[in-house]
């Protein structure tokens, strides 16, 4: 069977060989490829030999377009920085208060540089493994990206003391978000991952997420040529779970490592694909035994659900995480029929 | 104000909190202060109440936009107080300096700036020396202004990193019974171990309870 087959085979429901999986390891292309960061993230044809060194040397069921969020705030002028063994992080907004969001423009998604690279980073992947395996294009939902274009503290402040200009920015970045995702589609994508990086329990009040982020995803989703996978972005996604069955275009959920399966499954129902939820981050220390653990222990915890594929949780899989550990997960997979 | 009348305005104030109402949470405590003056106000009603939200922050039942909506009441009540001679009289003259800055390569100023509200509502003189601030700039900064205690923050492991640098700056000036280094963001909630790992003296899963780790790593400084 083709990981293609197997993806999409496990979110329609019909049998298949093994548990599909996949790791977040759009990072980790760069180690394999010892390539220097900000080359990695500027230049698609890097990017690209990177996560063929992943499909060589993992063989997941699914692979990823650049993890790099930061790339659609530069478009909007935010500054970022491309420093250590990381993804590039916003280094200064280009706005940080609510009277400066008028000044905002809608960048061009054809011509800058930053959109240019995620884009063609997708059609390479994509013009190699279509056929063979689904690509998953990163795509900042526009309740979060604001927080990318204006800082954490200026997207909070404007959500909770100014609802008028919160509303005027995320029409903005909803009109970015519905081109740029549906032209990662054009360019190959097979489906769109959104972040809640922001719009998470930790960080917004049920009040806001149902009444003013839910809305506007449910009418950005609607709008998309394509599957949508919406990821936990890092803390648990349970307080909120109950919300995201009714967005259009769903056709998974990544979780936390700190969300339960058989709770997630009970609030969402049978149908839609859980993806989850091995740490990634903690990858980086744990040994190979500790893993094996892990990954079994996830294994038997979901033998019984047709719609799971197993994934690593959480952002990318740290740079310097050791290849063993990482191995050790794809064997077990691999033979997990 | 008697035991009861205490505990019915710190139940109104955290459900104003919890509800985002700042307006309303800034006049109530304004309503206190005509009869007790900012200093007890802000010591009897909104400091146990900001203790009260950091408990429950840490224990993840709150969200940061509701730590966020009591550091602006904070903020907005204490730039009434300072305004005061009374709060001058009481307050100015007993604080004890302390260092704020977000680690070298980090720019994440949400929880520094938070902690350094909370900090000042509790009498502490806060220095804040921003973002991306290097080991040796941050160090120096509380030598010169003889700050007991250096608060450090990052969002990121690998900008936690840093703050080894920091603890080895400390160390090899020989100062580790003079400084001690609190550290705390995001990361630290998601890694504990971490705070061991770059040679933290301490840390909160807070920012409201900033006030009490700072006092505690006070307490074992050695003169």
């Amino acid at each position: 069977m083709l990981p293609i087959e197997r993806v999409f085979g496990t979110i329609l429901g019909k049998p298949v060989d093994r548990v599909p999986f996949t790791l977040t390891t759009s990072l980790y292309g760069a180690k394999l490829t010892n390539c220097e960061i900000a080359e990695y993230y500027c230049n698609p044809d890097k990017y690209f030999r990177g996560q063929m060194a992943v499909v060589s040397e993992f063989e997941p069921d699914i692979i990823f377009s650049p993890f790099a969020l930061a790339k659609e705030a530069e478009a909007f002028g935010s500054i970022s920085t491309y420093s250590g063994n990381n993804p590039p992080n916003i280094k200064k907004p280009v706005i940080s208060d609510f009277s400066e969001i008028s000044s905002l423009k809608l960048p061009d998604i054809e011509n800058h540089p930053g959109l240019i690279y995620l884009s063609e980073s997708t059609r390479l992947l994509s013009g190699q493994y279509k056929d063979q395996i689904p690509v998953a294009a990163i795509c900042t939902s526009p309740t979060e990206l604001p927080a990318l274009i204006m800082g954490i503290e200026g997207w909070l402040d404007t959500l909770l003391f100014h609802p008028e200009e919160a509303k005027q920015l995320m029409e903005l970045t909803s009109g970015f978000f519905v081109s740029f995702a549906n032209s990662l589609l054009a360019a190959g994508a097979s489906c769109i991952v959104t972040l809640a990086n922001f719009s998470n329990p930790t960080i917004i009040t049920r009040k806001i997420a149902e009444e003013t982020m839910i809305p506007v995803l449910e009418q950005n989703y609607a709008q998309i040529n394509g599957p949508i996978i919406f990821h936990h972005g890092g803390p648990r996604l349970i307080p909120f779970l109950d919300l995201f069955p009714r967005l259009p275009n769903l056709a998974g959920l990544v979780i936390s490592p700190k969300d339960s399966f058989e709770e997630t499954r009970q609030i969402v129902g049978k149908e839609i694909t859980i993806f989850g939820n091995l740490n990634g981050q903690m990858l980086l220390k744990a040994n190979p035994e500790t893993i094996k653990k892990w990954t079994c222990a996830i294994l038997e915890n979901r033998k019984d659900d047709q719609h799971f594929i197993f994934a690593s949780s959480n952002a990318d899989i740290p740079y310097d995480t050791p290849l063993e550990n990482l191995k050790v997960i794809t064997r077990i997979l691999k033979n997990s029929a | 104000m008697t035991t009861i009348e205490i505990n019915e305005f710190r139940t109104s104030l955290t459900n104003l909190i919890i509800e985002a109402h700042r307006t309303e949470a800034v006049s109530l405590i304004d309503e206190i202060s005509k009869e007790t003056g900012y200093f007890m106000a802000i010591n009897q009603i909104l400091e146990p109440v900001l203790i009260r939200i950091g408990e429950m922050w840490s224990k993840e039942e709150l969200s940061l936009a509701q730590g966020y909506v009591a550091a602006k009441i904070t903020e907005d009540v204490l730039l009434k107080a300072l305004q005061t001679s009374e709060w001058q009289s009481k307050i100015t003259n007993k604080q004890v300096p302390v260092v704020l800055a977000n680690i070298e390569d980090d720019f994440h100023a949400l929880g520094r700036k938070m902690v350094g509200t909370f900090l000042q509502a509790s009498g502490w003189q806060v220095h804040d020396l921003g973002n991306d601030v290097t080991a040796i700039d941050i160090v120096d900064a509380a030598v010169r202004l003889n700050a007991p205690i250096i608060g450090v923050s990052a969002m990121m492991y690998s900008t936690a990193l840093n703050i080894r640098k920091v603890r080895e700056e400390i160390d090899s000036r020989n100062l580790q019974d003079k400084i001690k280094l609190a550290v705390g963001g995001a990361i630290f909630k998601v890694r504990p171990e971490l705070t061991a790992e770059v040679g933290g003296d301490g840390t909160t899963a807070s920012a409201t309870n900033a006030s009490e780790l700072f006092s505690e790593l006070l307490k074992t400084i050695k003169n």
